[in-house]
This record gives structure tokens, sequence and C-alpha cells, in this order.
């Protein structure tokens, strides 16, 4: 039995030897790059590989990185962009675990975030630093100076994330069955209590449902602007009642008697599309126009926004700490950031999703060129979309807010 | 000369050891350290991710002493007990069927056996698809005029006693408890049942007093399996339970990935209960098991 001890801590032995072998001293790469200039970035990036992870659930947004984006960056710059498909909460977790083992180079080079997980890489350091301005198309095409750019989630920028994208929430419904959509919470309730079951929302922490429940609030609180800094729990608290009534209120004309919610959007949009509710919803202004598309919502199927405006964020791009080839991901990035790519993933035929550029600061011609894009039919002007927009609150009041309509509006 | 000889003495009485030492390895490394590692996660302190000094170490253990979570526990260990039991007899009674029938029928075997290869979370998906008060069968019995509207369809998925969860497991295990117990018994028939037609027992006697008896072990270790597996599984109740079902895997993943990074070793310490639970309900089995095997092997 000795023995057998000796054999088993010999191979531990050998296991542990191995882990300290795998840290690497290598000077880190990325502190070099953000002190280089442009053209030095550009020739060092020449014939690498930029590693870039994101969220992969939507076909479309693959489909304009893999065959828009990919071919262009290799053709321009000589980068091979490989795409690999993960939920921010994942990567940030495992950027989170390299930062622990004190890992020097990582494998990730750009980072898709925004909110909450944009925060914790920022407040655990896990990410590069601050690099926008070395970006010209960021200089040149980004509004700098505007809220939606410094803040995300109501978290400062600082110039550690660059704007790739900015989304709306709408609501969607099928203008063959609802002929006046209701324009507020108010409405909504209204509405819900003369159609019982042709409503519902995905349950919190659902993102969708979760937003859905912050327009509550927006419209039941005192003061939504005191939300919009920092971190008060007292603020919340003294609204939440507020919030969980008009829930409850809306909750036996639910589908299903608000008995149960659907888990997730997807789940929503099938409700919706087999006709069991009339209405759903979404963060992204042009989706309804695209499963009209595809052929999965009805071509009758139309969107509208609250008169008091619906939530609006910009979801950002980032640099890890290790990135192995911080050079490529500044270029990537810079190149996702130039008016062609944008205008390019605002078609519908990939995304459909709104710039981040600043619509002032483009050409004559690119202008131009915006106001052609056929955004689909069930897509609200643009003139509709940004004068009922409003910004979303810091972190922690969202996650209070989940938690909370699981105890309060689930449980009850 | 006679050094070697001792040598290969000592390597022949240890070639047991030696054949098992790569799995046994394989659980020192991965699960055992897996398991501590989660150990020492679940005891992390609230202020870890912000560097300043330890607090309490159980603290994620006391903020799951509440009443919530006691009934997630029940719900959580109630599922699996009754999805393991379902699936026990049904897949016992079946497999019994199967090696009687099997011999005229080969597809019956086929049929029973395509469920094993399907992932759980495309089960639950199917399930969700034909189920559902706007699902195929809902849309079909509908058009067919049996009920006047989809939402006269019994509600199924995502209802309150989780008899969605239920049934889309019962699919899944029921084939997985076939597919362990009826070679067995087949080979048992064989075996036995000649014997005991010569000494005069029918096909319920046999059953009763040989086959059951001698697959008693093998049966309810499929069970156990089974019961462990549900407990800890998240896709079925993820897709096909109520919102505020309780499933303990469902609850540990939102509070892993929704609420921030200080909650997770909560969502640990959730999963170390249910460990914990499945190390209990283990323990007596074997404990059970062994009192069988010493009071003789009676069923009956």
């Amino acid at each position: 039995m000795k023995k057998f001890t000796i054999v088993v801590l010999l191979f531990l032995l050998i296991l542990s030897g191995c882990s300290s072998d795998a840290k690497n001293n290598s000077k880190q790469p990325g502190e070099t790059s953000l002190k280089s200039d442009w053209k030095e970035i550009t020739a060092e990036a020449k014939g690498s590989k930029v590693n870039f992870f994101m969220w992969g659930g939507d076909e479309g947004i693959n489909r304009y990185i893999d065959e828009w984006v990919a071919p262009l960056v290799k053709e321009q710059y000589g980068i091979e962009v490989k795409r690999y498909p993960m939920d921010a909460t994942e990567f940030i977790n495992k950027l989170m675990t390299e930062k622990h083992a004190n890992k020097k180079s990582g494998e990730m080079d750009v980072l898709w975030v925004n909110g909450e997980n944009f925060k914790i890489a920022k407040q655990q350091e896990l990410l590069l630093g601050p690099f926008t301005s070395k970006l010209p198309n960021f200089n040149q095409f980004v509004d700098t100076k505007s809220n939606d750019i410094n803040y995300d989630f109501g978290f400062p920028t600082e110039g550690y994330e660059a704007p790739w994208g900015k989304v709306q929430f709408v609501f969607a419904y099928d203008a063959n069955k609802i002929s006046n959509p209701p324009k507020s919470i108010a409405e909504l309730k209204e509405w819900v209590k003369k159609n019982p079951g042709k409503f519902t929302y995905p349950a919190p922490p659902d993102f969708t449902g979760s937003a859905f429940i912050r327009h509550v609030l927006h419209e039941e609180s005192n003061d939504y602007n005191a939300y919009l800094n920092g971190y008060n729990e007292a603020l919340i608290k003294a609204d939440a009642d507020q919030v969980w009534n008009a829930l409850n209120e809306l909750e036996p004309f639910l589908w299903r008697e608000g008995k149960s919610y659907p888990q997730s959007i997807s789940q929503l949009e099938q409700l919706y599309k087999n006709g069991e509710v009339w209405m759903t919803m979404g963060y992204d202004e042009a989706n309804a126009s695209n499963l009209i598309k595809s052929g999965e919502f009805p071509a009758s199927t139309k969107t509208f926004v609250f008169d008091q405006g619906t939530l609006s964020n910009t979801h950002f791009l980032a640099i890890p700490y290790n990135a192995p080839n911080p050079n490529g991901a500044l270029i990537l990035i810079n190149t996702l950031l130039s008016p062609s790519a944008q205008l390019k993933k605002m078609e519908l035929e990939y995304w459909g999703e709104n710039m981040s550029l600043s619509v002032d600061r483009l050409s004559e011609k690119d202008k131009k060129t915006m106001a052609a894009i056929d955004r689909g039919p069930a897509t609200l002007t643009q003139q509709e979309l940004s004068s009922h927009r409003i910004p979303e609150i810091g972190a922690e009041y969202v996650q209070w807010l989940e938690r909370g309509w699981m105890k309060n509006v689930a449980n009850d | 000369m006679w050094r070697t000889t001792k040598i290969s003495n000592q390597l022949n009485k240890y070639k047991g050891l030696l054949g098992i030492l790569p799995a046994l390895l394989f659980m020192l490394i991965f699960f055992l350290g897996g398991t501590l590692h989660s150990l020492s996660l679940s005891f992390e302190s609230k202020e870890t991710f912000s560097l300043v000094l330890q607090e309490e170490k159980f603290w994620a253990y006391k903020e799951l002493i509440n009443v919530t979570f006691l009934q997630s526990i029940g719900v959580t260990v109630g599922i699996a007990a009754a999805v393991s039991v379902l699936s026990g007899v049904t897949g016992l009674i079946a497999s019994l069927f199967l090696v009687e029938r099997s011999r005229h029928w080969k597809w019956l075997n086929i049929i029973f056996q395509a469920p094993v290869g399907i992932p759980h979370l495309l089960s639950a998906y199917l399930f969700m698809q034909v189920l559902m008060q706007s699902g195929w069968y809902s849309r079909f019995a509908y058009q067919i005029g049996w009920i006047d509207s989809i939402e006269a369809f019994p509600v199924l998925v995502h209802d309150e006693w989780g008899v969605g969860v239920i049934l889309a497991y019962m699919w899944k295990e029921v084939p997985f408890i076939i597919l362990l117990i009826s070679p067995f018994i087949l080979k048992l028939f064989s075996d036995w049942r000649e014997q005991s037609i010569a000494l005069g027992g029918s096909f319920s006697q046999t059953v009763r007093w040989v086959i059951v008896p001698i697959l008693l072990p093998m049966w309810v270790g499929g069970m156990w399996v089974v019961f462990a597996f549900t407990l800890g599984a998240y896709e079925i109740p993820a897709l096909l339970a109520s919102t505020s079902f309780g499933s303990i895997p469902v609850e540990a993943f939102q509070e892993y990935s929704q609420f921030g990074l200080e909650r997770q070793p909560i969502a640990i310490a959730m999963n170390m209960v249910l460990a914990g639970i499945s190390f209990l309900v283990g323990s007596i089995l074997i404990f059970l098991q062994l009192r069988w095997y010493n009071q003789g092997r009676r069923v009956w």
C-alpha cells in the first residue's frame, strides 16, 4: 500500500510541475501597443490572427462577421479574424480565472461587452486600458462627448471600450388583431384587462423581461433621473412597491394567468408566432422586420414605442488585459467602427442594427447611403425612435429589480 | 535472479491495483479535486472580489437558510425521486415485456432505444414543440374538432406541478433503464426459465422469485443514477418548468450568471447542497444493499 501511495504522490508532483511551467513570463504585449502610433500598429499587426469572442446567438450577426468583416480585414490588413461564439458572462469568468492564475498571455483579443460584464471587467482590471483615442475612426466619426458613449449602464467607459452599435427597446404587435396599441404602462394595464391572456413578458432575469420591468420603473417612479448616477438602495426601495403593484395588477390578465412566464425572449416570440399572444417585445428596433423577412412573424406585424419613451443602450467592444494580439484587436475594432462597416451592419440582410457613429459626422455620400437603407416594414423611423429614447440605469439597480421580481411578482 | 522474481512477484501482487490506477487517479484528480475546489469557492467571501479581508466563511450557506430555498429543495428532490421511481417501475415492466416479445418484434427494441441518443436539451425542446398549448398536438386536436380552442388543451408545459418536466425526463430515462437491465433480464431468462418451469413455476413466479431478487441491485442502481442525474440537471426544468417552480439547478445558474460576481459563491453552495443530498441518498442505498446481502437477499 505504501508503494501505491508513493506512485500517487509522484503523479501529483508531475502534474503540479506542469502547472508551474505553464505560467509564462513573457512581457505583456498590450502595453507596448497602447504606446505605439497607428502606423506602427498597422505594420505590427500584418499577417497576424485576431480572436473575436462574442455572443453567437444570432445568425445574421454571425454572417456579418464571417462573410463581410473577416474577408475585408483579411484583404485590407492581412489579418485573419476568427470568431468564437461565447456568452459574455462566460468569457468574463474565463478572463477572471486567467487573472487569478496570473496568466500573462490569453487567447481572446476582442470582446463584445456591455453593462454588467463591462463593469466587472473594468473593476477587476481585466481590460487592457483606455484605447479608443488610438482609433482613427473613433476620433473622426464618434460623438465622443455624448452620454451614451461615455456611460455604459450608468458606468463610465473612460476609453476602455469602443461603441459598436446602439439598440432601442420596441414592442411588436399584430396589426390585424390590435388597431390601437397601448402607448404607456397605464394604457397597457387597460388593454390587458380587456384582452386577458394575450400579453406576457419573459421572466426576469431574462435580458428582455428585465428591460420590460424597467419601463414600469420609468413610468411609476417619482424621479427616474435619480437612477442614472451611482447606486442608492434606499431610492429603489422607496419606488419598488409601486413597481410590484403595477406588475401584480397585470398578472391575472397575462398569458396563462401569470402562473408562468416565458423563460426567454425566443419563447415569447414563439408564442407570438403561434398566435397565443398578440404582442411581443425586444431590445432591437429592427428585430421584428428581420423576423417578418425570414417568414417567422406575420407580415402584419408592426412596432411601437411608449409616448414617454423606451430604453436604449449602446453596446461596446473591449480588449482583455492579456490579449495575445492587441495590435490586431485595435485594427479590427477600428474597421468595425468605419462608416462602411457600420452602414453594412444596418442592412436588414445581416443585422439591421443602428450605428454607433454620429450621423452628423458622416460624409454626404454616406448620409445618402444611410437614408437609402431599407430598415424593414416594421421598423419605426429614425425620427420616431430617437425622439422616444430613455437611458439605462446602473447594473446594481437592474439586478436588484430582477431579484425583487422573482420574490415579489413570480412567487407571490 | 532472485531480485527479478521478487519484482515480478510484487508486480503480480499489485496487478489488480495497476489496472484500476488510471480510473482511480481520474477520480481523485477530477472528482475529488473538483469537489474540494467547489467547496472552497462556496466559502469564498463576498469581499474577495473587492480585495477586502474575508468576513464570514459560511455566509453563502446562511443565505440559503430560508423558506424559499427549503421549498426548492423539496421540489428538486421530489421531482428527482418521482422521475427515478416512475422510470424504474415503467422501465422494469417494459423490459420484462420486451424480453418476452422482442424475439418477434425487433423494432420495438429500436423504438425504445432511440431516445437514449437524443440530448436532454433537444428532448425538452421537442416536448415543448408538441405539447404546449399552441403546439402540434393541440393544433391537431383543434383542427379535427376535439377541442373548441387551443387554450382548452391541457397545460402540460410550464404547469404548476411539473408534469411536463416529469414526462420529458421519463421519455429519456425509461429507455435508459431498459437499456441497462433488459440484456441482463434476457440472460437471466435463458439461464433460469427452463429450470423454473421444470420445477413447476409459472412466468410470474419466475419473475418474482428468481429474476427480481437477482436483478434488484442493478435495477436500484439504475434508479439511483437517474435520481442523481435529475437532481443536478438544468436543461429540462429550465425549458419546461413554470417560472417560480424552484428547481435548484436553474436557480443556481441564475445566481451564477445574472446577479453579479459576489453572489457566485451562493450558486456553488446550492450545488454543494445538492451534492450532499445525492451523497446521503447514495450512502443510504449502499447501507441498505449491504444489509440486504447479509439477510440473504430476500425480497418478498
